[in-house]
């Protein structure tokens, strides 16, 4: 059976010699196939296409829209569209979606639409440091136990299991009970908790059946440095695996937020969990409120759960390019 | 004889009612009890949900009427008796006598006597119990009290104070037959304070000296009172009159006292004791949203709540046509405070200055929507007899454009100066200032206030914001540093007043001896509650003579001009007065009243008025 | 076998040492404290705050109370609850354990069949709209933010339906005739489940040893499990305390419910890509080609060799059994060690968070050790 699944495998004294131009062409081409591969599957796709319109509406709408329609003119306007500070002193706040407030204004009157997209980069930023830390943390430790093996090696899974151990959501409130935990904070947290956790166990064994092969053994016959097999060989292999594993840490880093916020246990201005806290603690969640407030809550609920999800789908699409097992026959 | 057939009439109609009455009440809580030990009760764990349904149990010597909140007694037979000073042993002291009521009995018909009152004070008072007791039954101004006989006792205190007949005179009574077996095998203990405040044997079966026991308690679910049948004070009536006077009839003792004045004129109001239920469940619910759901359904027919209602549950609870929502004015203040150890703070026309700035009726009624109440002064007007109508805060009835004008001048005239002078042209302010230079010819350096964060209470990170906003106008470089609460308390508290300014709030009590606290040299201490650093020996010395007269009225004059210099020197800038929104099943109980300072839920009102009480039937 | 049990509990000791360090040290490390849970009340006078710090013992130097807890945790001393003062924390804890035990440990069960069965049958069905819409659903719930969903049961089953008791665990009407402590009604509850696992158990072990016919094994496992159930619930039928138990269930029924949409999605997609992975390998292909049915196929073979992580999966997720999805316990009014640790939390009584922590702790080892004796009894390549 042709091993179609690993595209970057090319003769060891090729790679030894070869100029930075032939790799990125060869990582261009290994992209476009996995590419191929992974439009096929519509659940990635369907994340994908909710992630672009989230980047967008975060990124760019906000922007243009903070800077155009919804700067404040005067000093003493009557309707701010800050969604920190704002206010809107012409209407009975939580005043429902109207073509001034398109999604309506909270309790205190501020902007929903514009805490939404206010709220969307942060979120963004949240998720994408703290799994970008999970996964570097993740596939150097990963990587370097497997290659070197030993006391290294029973170390760092000794320290996973106790990372493992760590309840994580409960870590989370117990920490953010005691200091202050902003949207960098957490990310860095989440990170490093999530780093040296299970990621590495997976990734160590990943890295296991890549030291197996052949032209790692060859690499090493025509003299190359420890260092250079793996930076080179190693984790460029075990590379989309830890792509794969981002994914869910997104997923992760972006639900624990909401919930910590929730409780109301960060200290952070606004964000979709403190949306939804500000509602409940106000009294809008309840009864027939609920349908009555929609807008106070249904929003900010729904792109949690949407941009978990996304990130969620574009994993499980991975999961395909990563794993050929488990694409259909 | 007229008197004699009207309370006849009255007796009447009270047995009536109370024979007629029974009945279970449920009343919400919104977070478990923590312990029935009355020791840890006042001590480390003095929560509002531990007193609700247990410090009705216990007693004090002296307590406040209903509503008018002047002190009268309770357990005791009339005043104590004039302060007289004593030597002995060359200390000198003031001594004074208190005569207890002959004929109250506990829950297990045990006679209240003079061994009751002296354990409940020598008891905390040796084992120095942390928390309320020691506030109390303070060192610095308790020294002991002697059983003269069974229905006598004799005070002994340091010096006159008002905190006597505040703290000392209303400290809660426990029964010494109960304890006494527990205080000999705490002394045998290294800490017998701990011992005592651990107890937890049978407190169930504790005799109550109120009009109810806590006779079950199920973790996590709810506690149940249960009515004495054979309460002392049941049928007793309070009367009210408009000349201030309030009467005591107590038809079991057969006592009827008049206090501050006579019986006669109008009368304002008229209660009299049940209990009118046989029960009163006190449910456990985790949340609010919880608690309000299980009101709308009838499962609790009122909630104890010592924050009250937010607007949204308000606005739920106003669908159903069977809840009555009351709306009272909170025993509480948030406040702007400065720290005047430091510059500028230190120059009262920079406090002056963003004090103008300060729109409180803005802020509270149009901002934040009516969701609190402007407050300039730092006794609310619900208490009525300290609160001073004259007072007047700077900027009061000024618009915006006023405002900064007058913070602009008042700026101008103590010698400072800007980069980029404010301009205010046609009554709109067309150049924002930038870049305060002091009187000394230095810029001012960033300050930085610190609030709660918009998680924890949006009023005042809302109210920092647009301080920081007005501020900012007129060149002020005041930055709002939203933080949690955690961290405001630690800077000020903890890290000896390290802080340039911050946004707080105090729940406070009636009698307010905080006035002299909150400002004092010796608290200027760290940890101590001198926040601001205050220092004014003028204000010392009149705040001093209000703490220690033991004549309400001398004390208020003294209070007043307190007030006024504070007033003048703002070192705190009073923001708001929350109110507190409760709500309850008018189809399935009733209270005696609804109107009063705090809630129905405050300590002042009984927490919960369950003596008053009744089902609907 | 009992070398290998002896030596993973001694590294499971080591390793709740560290943990524990870990978590005192950042209890201390913080700013703020007990000291301004103190502050805050102006009629506490600076004796009266010093006496607390004696009280709680905040003068000592750090490493020494350092030791001190050390010492403490191991003998379940976990010391004493700042809020609760002066109850020891591991009071608090026992009293709340059980009811979040309960509560999730029936969710978890549930959620695990339901999971198991949708997983087997959504991999064999791979390719159909079947399985498209119910991995979409099932990936809704699993992202779902929490808090979400149960705004809407409350909702549907409070104001709509009104049928299920939206919150506490049981009826006040109906306990304050009785001088019993729920407590110990839950206790017996979980005492009931307990016995009829081991019923469950031994009679596994006994069928395999008694007989070699899959029949009669599978005729004695279930008939001896119907029994104990039947039992048990006829014990509890006619006890006077049955109906206390009864409301006690009552009340569980809205919280399981959403606890088992939220999670059976896990085990769902878990058990499907297993299968998916075994479908693939060539035993089954041979199966397929000898001519049995699918469903045989499905069952006997592939499943079985695919539960390996599940089985896996679902003793890990008993460890968060304690931490307790401290969403639900919260919106359900549900005073668990979920609620405990977020109510110790805001309150800073950080004996208490420490406490639920630890506990936590102590009980995902407990289950990675079953795990690990679990995996070694399943697979037979791994001996030690």
């Amino acid at each position: 059976m042709a091993d179609n699944a690993n595209m970057t495998v090319e003769p060891a004294e090729a790679k030894l010699e070869s100029p930075i131009s032939i790799r990125m062409k060869l990582m261009w081409r290994a992209f476009k196939e996995n590419w191929k591969i992974f439009s096929q599957s519509k659940i990635g796709m369907i994340g994908l296409y909710i992630v672009v319109i989230f980047a967008v509406a975060g990124f760019i709408v906000y922007p243009i829209l903070a800077a155009t329609v919804w700067k404040t003119t005067s000093l003493n306007a009557m309707v701010s569209y800050n969604p920190v500070t704002g206010y809107d002193f012409l209407q009975n706040n939580p005043a429902a979606p109207s073509w001034a407030h398109l999604l309506g204004t909270d309790p205190l009157g501020r902007d929903v639409l514009a805490q939404l997209l206010y709220s969307t980069p942060r979120e963004f930023m949240l998720g994408i440091v703290a799994a970008l830390i999970t996964v570097i943390i993740g596939t150097l430790i990963g990587t370097v136990a497997a290659y070197f093996g030993g006391a290294l090696d029973t170390f760092f899974m000794r320290l996973a299991d106790i990372v493992l151990l760590f309840p994580f959501i409960p870590f989370l409130i117990v920490i953010s009970g005691m200091m202050e935990v902003d949207l960098l904070t957490l990310a860095l947290i989440i990170g490093l908790l999530s780093g040296f956790g299970g990621i590495t166990i997976v990734l160590r064994s990943q890295g296991l059946i890549i030291k197996s092969r052949p032209f790692i053994e060859s690499a090493k016959v025509s003299g190359a440095s420890d260092a250079y097999i793996i930076v080179n060989h190693i984790i460029p292999n075990v590379m989309p695996l830890s792509f794969l594993y981002m994914m869910f840490n997104v997923t992760g880093a972006i639900f624990s937020e909401a919930v910590l916020s929730f409780f109301g246990l960060l200290n952070i201005k606004m964000s979709w969990g403190l949306m939804i806290y500000t509602a409940d603690t106000a009294g809008y969640i309840i009864g027939s409120n609920i349908w009555n407030y929609w807008w106070l809550w249904l929003p900010s609920g729904a792109s949690i759960t949407l941009l978990c999800g996304a990130f969620y789908f574009i994993g499980r699409g991975l999961d395909e390019v990563v794993n050929p097992r488990l694409r259909k026959r | 004889m007229k008197r004699f057939l009207s309370l006849v009439l009255v007796g009447i109609v009270v047995v009536g009612i109370l024979a007629f009455a029974g009945g279970t009440a449920n009343y919400a809580l919104l977070s478990d009890v923590t312990t029935l030990n009355i020791w840890s009760m006042l001590g480390p764990n003095a929560t509002a949900w531990n007193f609700y349904p247990a410090l009705g149990k216990y007693g004090s010597l002296y307590s406040m009427s209903d509503l008018t909140y002047q002190v009268v007694p309770a357990l005791a037979d009339g005043f104590w008796s004039p302060l007289e000073k004593v030597t002995e042993d060359g200390t000198t002291m003031y001594v004074t006598t208190v005569k207890l009521l002959k004929g109250v009995t506990w829950s297990d018909g045990t006679p209240f006597t003079a061994d009751d009152v002296v354990f409940s004070y020598e008891v905390p008072f040796k084992l120095q119990m942390p928390g309320n007791w020691m506030s109390n039954i303070p060192p610095d101004l308790f020294v002991k009290v002697v059983k003269v006989d069974d229905y006598t006792v004799k005070f002994y205190i340091t010096h006159p104070s008002g905190n006597f007949i505040y703290s000392i005179l209303m400290s809660v009574i426990v029964q010494k037959k109960f304890w006494e077996p527990v205080y000999e095998a705490a002394l045998s203990q290294k800490d017998p304070a701990q011992y005592m405040m651990s107890y937890d044997n049978n407190l169930l079966s504790e005799p109550s000296i109120g009009g109810f026991t806590v006779s079950q308690w199920q973790k996590g679910a709810y506690l149940l009172d249960k009515a004495i049948p054979n309460y002392t004070f049941k049928g007793q009536q309070e009367i009210e009159y408009a000349n201030g006077a309030v009467q005591y009839v107590i038809p079991s003792l057969n006592q009827d006292n008049t206090y501050y004045g006579t019986a006669e004129g109008t009368v304002n109001n008229k209660f009299v004791t049940g209990p009118y239920v046989d029960s009163i469940i006190y449910r456990i619910y985790q949340n609010q949203t919880a608690a309000v759901s299980a009101l709308l359904k009838g499962e609790v027919d009122y909630i104890l709540n010592p924050n009250g209602l937010q607007k949204g549950f308000v606005q739920q609870l106003q669908t159903n046509p069977n809840v009555k929502i009351v709306e009272n004015p909170s025993l509480g203040f948030q406040y702007i405070s400065f720290n005047m150890r430091r510059y500028p703070m230190s120059l009262k026309p920079f406090r002056v200055a963003i004090a103008y700035l300060i729109d409180r009726d803005l802020l509270a009624n149009k901002i934040l929507g009516g969701n609190t109440n402007p407050l300039s002064s730092l006794v609310p007007p619900g208490n009525k007899f300290w609160y001073d109508p004259d007072l007047k805060a700077y900027g009061e009835g000024m618009t915006t454009i006023e405002r900064y004008q007058a913070a602009i001048k008042t700026l101008k005239d103590a010698g400072f100066s800007w980069l980029i002078e404010p301009k205010i042209q046609n009554g709109q302010l067309v150049q924002r200032g930038q870049g305060l230079i002091g009187p000394d010819g230095k810029l001012v350096k960033q300050i930085t206030m610190m609030a709660p964060s918009a998680g924890y209470d949006p009023i005042r990170s809302t109210a920092a914001l647009w301080v920081e906003k007005w501020a900012n106008d007129i060149g002020i470089p005041l930055y709002a540093d939203l933080t949690s609460f955690n961290n405001i308390v630690d800077a000020v508290f903890n890290q000896n007043f390290n802080f340039d300014m911050y946004i707080l709030g105090w729940g406070i009590t009636i009698y307010p001896d905080y006035i002299y606290e909150f400002f004092s040299s010796d608290q200027n201490v760290p940890g101590g509650f001198n926040a601001p650093g205050y220092s004014n020996p003028d204000f010392e010395k009149v705040a001093k003579a209000f703490l220690d007269s033991t004549d309400m009225n001398v004390a208020r004059q003294y209070a007043f001009k307190a007030e006024e210099y504070l007033n003048a020197d703002v070192p705190y800038i009073v923001l708001f007065a929350p109110t507190v929104i409760e709500g309850y099943r008018a189809d399935k109980i009733s209270f005696a009243y609804t109107k009063c300072l705090d809630g129905i839920q405050s300590g002042y009102s009984g927490y919960g008025e369950p003596t008053y009480v009744q089902v609907i039937q | 076998m009992l070398k290998y049990i002896g030596n993973r509990i001694l590294q499971i000791a080591i390793l709740l040492v560290i943990y524990v360090a870990i978590v005192f040290f950042m209890l201390h490390a913080m700013p703020g404290g007990i000291k301004t849970l103190l502050i805050s009340n102006p009629k506490l006078t600076p004796q009266a705050q010093e006496s607390i710090i004696r009280a709680f013992g905040l003068n000592q130097p750090l490493w020494l109370q350092f030791v001190d807890y050390m010492k403490n945790v191991f003998t379940l001393n976990l010391g004493i609850s700042f809020s609760y003062y002066p109850t020891p924390v591991w009071n608090i804890i026992a009293e709340r354990l059980p009811r979040t035990v309960l509560l999730f440990t029936v969710a978890t069960l549930i959620a695990f069949f339901v999971g198991f069965a949708s997983g087997k049958s959504l991999a064999w069905n791979r390719g159909k709209t079947t399985e498209y819409v119910s991995t979409v659903v099932g990936i809704i719930t699993y992202t779902i933010f929490t808090p979400l969903l149960i705004f809407v049961v409350i909702w549907f089953f409070g104001s709509f339906l009104g049928i299920f008791p939206l919150n506490q665990f049981l009826n006040p009407d109906l306990w304050i005739h009785t001088r019993l402590n729920a407590q110990v009604i839950f206790l017996y509850i979980l005492m009931t489940m307990l016995i009829i696992g081991a019923v469950m158990l031994i009679s596994y072990i006994m069928a395999l040893r008694f007989s070699h016919k899959v029949m009669t094994r599978k005729m004695i496992f279930y008939l001896s499990t119907v029994i104990s159930v039947v039992f048990s619930v006829f014990f509890w039928w006619v006890s006077p305390v049955g109906i206390y138990a009864a409301d006690i269930l009552w009340h569980m029924v809205l919280p399981v419910m959403t606890v088992t949409i939220i999670s059976y999605a896990g085990n769902m997609l878990v058990m499907r890509d297993s299968m998916l992975e075994t479908i693939k390998e060539d035993f089954i292909t041979t199966a397929r080609a000898k001519g049995l049915p699918d469903k045989v196929v499905r069952d006997k073979h592939a499943a079985r060799t695919a539960m390996l992580p599940v089985v896996t999966n679902f003793v890990l997720s008993l460890g968060f059994v304690v931490s307790g999805g401290v969403i639900t316990e919260s919106l359900f009014s549900w005073p668990g060690m979920g609620m405990t640790l977020l109510d110790s939390t805001l309150a800073k009584d950080y004996p208490l968070a420490a406490g639920a922590l630890i506990f936590t702790g102590i009980f995902v080892l407990i289950a990675h050790l079953v795990v690990d004796i679990v995996y070694a009894f399943l697979d037979p390549r791994i001996r030690y």
